[in-house]
């Protein structure tokens, strides 16, 4: 089963993603607590493609959604057009600076560390001019 | 996805922010802009995250920038009543000092009244 979602990059598409990852996690079977973490990294990971993706297009462009459930896992698929931006180096650099005081840290270094704290397996790819984030919840 | 902001002063300078809701990329600038606004005598604020359901970094931000203002005032922001999953996510990017957190108003209000009466003793 493949549920699917395009929205423009935009903060009042925020809603509409919770929506459908609600729907998607609700399909697969996920308890609170996970729909819970799988939301808010979902959030921090699209609220990251709306702020800077699409800077040099004047902040125009789309963020696909492509969710897939079988019997053991959730796959979640996230694609933007935009720059390259790979979360895993991300985390990386932000690992560093975790004991900084917050107010000191870099704006966007937070959200990193909530999302891959919100699912089992993360992985990035650029393909084409395409940054595809997946995510990965095993259903228990 | 709404948040509401309840306010409550209990001093001439401490107000309580009691949010229920979510506060996200959408709802953080509402909190962000009622801080900023706040008249600059209170010097301490009370966050009671008993409602707050949802939280992201974007609201994370809005804490740490209200501990800013609160400490250039030398005053200070805490929080009571967290659920168990707000606290996940406080822990997760080390955004609060374990100090600023109280497990009840009660316990809360000890403190406060233990710093009102050491700061009239010096």
């Amino acid at each position: 089963m493949i549920e699917k979602l395009t929205v423009s990059a935009t903060i009042n598409s925020l809603k509409i993603i919770t929506e459908y990852i609600v729907k998607v996690a609700n399909l697969g079977g996920l308890d609170k607590k996970a729909t819970y973490k799988l939301r808010l990294a979902t959030d921090e990971l699209a609220t990251n493609i709306i702020n800077y993706a699409y800077t040099e297009n004047n902040g125009v462009g789309d963020i696909l959604f492509e969710s897939e459930i079988s019997d053991e896992v959730i796959m979640i698929k996230i694609k933007d057009l935009g720059i390259p931006f790979d979360p895993t180096t991300k985390l990386e650099t932000e690992l560093k600076t975790i004991n900084i005081p917050i107010e000191e840290r870099k704006i966007g270094g937070l959200g990193i560390f909530l999302v891959f704290d919100g699912v089992d397996q993360f992985f990035y790819e650029r393909i084409d001019n395409e940054n595809i984030s997946t995510l990965i919840i095993y259903r228990k | 996805m709404k948040l509401k902001i309840q306010t409550k002063f209990t001093g001439l300078t401490t107000m309580y922010l009691i949010l229920d809701g979510e506060l996200d990329t959408n709802t953080a600038s509402d909190l962000d802009q009622l801080i900023i606004k706040l008249d600059n005598r209170i010097t301490n604020l009370v966050f009671d995250l008993q409602k707050l359901n949802f939280i992201s970094s974007a609201g994370l931000r809005i804490f740490a920038k209200a501990r800013k203002i609160m400490k250039s005032r030398q005053g200070q922001i805490c929080f009571i009543n967290l659920t168990p999953q707000v606290k996940k996510v406080f822990n997760i990017v080390k955004a609060v000092p374990i100090s600023e957190v109280f497990q009840s108003t009660e316990e809360l209000d000890a403190y406060l009244m233990k710093m009102q009466n050491k700061n009239i003793d010096h």
